[in-house]
């Protein structure tokens, strides 16, 4: 027997949605959708260099922390960086050291607040313009690193609070500064699929 | 009377072409394509939401004016708009950034050249439109750097901000209350990145 699957449609769009609107979307949607300003913001979709080198990253920073009570890796995670207007979003991967994680987290639907370190890869159809946004809504929310990853230049952009910036290249290492610190992270080793991958879109 | 205005047909795509192939093309499309591996590269991203808008001549406009007046008053080069510039002749790049900025000292005979500059402008700025891909973008500023571009400027309306990327991955981001002062480059440059998005009309509304 032949099987369709067929994505749930997008949901009809609505003025201004509210945290609870955007947690009844998962269940149909999963974490598809960020909010901004009350409006959703569809997240670029991962195609499978975005999923293998997000793998990288989390298996790295989360054997980084392993047996440490420095934090917790998360993958998806949903964070309100603000309440009104609502901004919640979804970095692919993110940290928040043991001294900020809030109370009762755990069993909260979107984190209150901001992750200390956002992760995000780009994906091809990824706008310059939102991820400005983006990595400024989460300077702004507190995050003290924000990480944007470059499959097509195989870079990784630093982004910290107060304009200050680093691209590091595929010959540099990640130190993790006061975050994470003893983070040594070749770059270069982030893009190194282990397998064969076809050449890079430029 | 009706008048249909119809766009000249996108060339046929035979790559790898060259620098010169894409001289030629300017003739019948302006100053539409970029070329990166000798091959087309739409510079306004025409499947996506079209040419440059409003806001990026605006803001374009703007950084023109401050520049030029700086770079004039001091004699310290050029500053040039949709300028052609041959990144590489090996793998056939050329790019035209938004504005752009060669230093007298590096100009062949302290002049311009006929057709296209070869090598990074001193200075490359580009303003970010709502269709420009990361991606794309991040490409494009590691081709700079790669042919010499001393500081390339990524001007981004919605942030209100100006992004400046110099070789060796150092980088730094300016905001509305900062100012830019251009370093070892164009030097006295004091511009405050604010004004840049003070066009003397309200802005349009934030996409966000």
């Amino acid at each position: 027997m032949a099987v369709t699957l067929v994505a749930p449609p997008a949901p009809a769009a609505r003025a201004t949605l509210t945290p609870d609107d955007l947690l009844a979307l998962e269940s149909e949607h999963g974490a598809r959708y960020e909010l901004v300003n009350g409006e959703l913001k569809e997240r670029g979709m991962p195609n499978p260099a975005h999923a293998l080198i997000g793998g990288r990253i989390s298996l790295r920073l989360g054997s980084h922390i392993e047996g440490t009570d420095r934090g917790v890796v998360l993958l998806d995670c949903n964070f309100t960086l603000q309440d009104d207007p609502v901004r919640i979003r979804i970095p692919d991967i993110s940290f928040i050291a043991t001294a900020r994680i809030p109370e009762g987290w755990f069993r909260t639907s979107s984190i209150h607040g901001a992750p200390d370190l956002a992760v995000e890869i780009v994906s091809p159809t990824d706008k310059v313009s939102e991820l400005a946004v983006k990595i400024a809504d989460y300077l702004a929310a507190g995050t003290q690193q924000v990480w944007i990853v470059e499959p097509s230049t195989r870079t990784v952009a630093v982004y910290r609070p107060g304009g200050a910036a680093r691209v590091y290249g595929a010959d540099d290492t990640l130190d993790g500064g006061d975050l994470l610190p003893g983070l040594a992270l070749p770059v270069g080793e982030l893009f190194d699929y282990g397998v064969a991958t076809s050449s890079r879109a430029e | 009377m009706v008048v249909t205005l119809t766009a000249p047909p996108a060339p046929a795509v035979q790559a790898p072409l060259t620098p010169d192939d894409l001289l030629a093309l300017e003739a019948e499309h302006g100053a539409r394509y970029e070329l990166v591996n000798g091959a087309l590269q739409d510079r306004s991203d025409l499947q996506g939401e079209g040419m440059p808008n409003a806001e990026h001549g605006a803001a374009s406009a703007r950084i023109v004016s401050e520049l030029d007046a700086h770079v004039r008053s001091g004699g310290l080069g050029v500053v040039l708009v949709e300028c052609g510039f041959v990144l590489s002749d090996e793998s056939s790049t050329v790019r035209i950034p938004d504005v752009s900025f060669v230093a007298r000292t590096q100009l062949p005979g302290n002049g311009l050249p006929s057709g296209h500059f070869h090598g990074g402008p001193d200075l490359a700025v580009e303003v970010v439109s709502p269709s420009d891909k990361a991606g794309e973008l991040a490409v494009k500023i590691a081709d700079y750097l790669a042919a010499g571009t001393q500081q390339v400027w990524i001007v981004e309306p919605n942030t209100r901000t100006v992004t400046v990327y110099q070789p060796g991955g150092a980088a730094r981001v300016y905001g509305a209350d900062d100012t830019l002062n251009g370093g070892d480059l164009l030097p006295g440059l004091a511009l405050p990145v604010g004004d840049l998005f003070e066009y003397g009309v309200a802005a349009p509304s934030r996409a966000e």
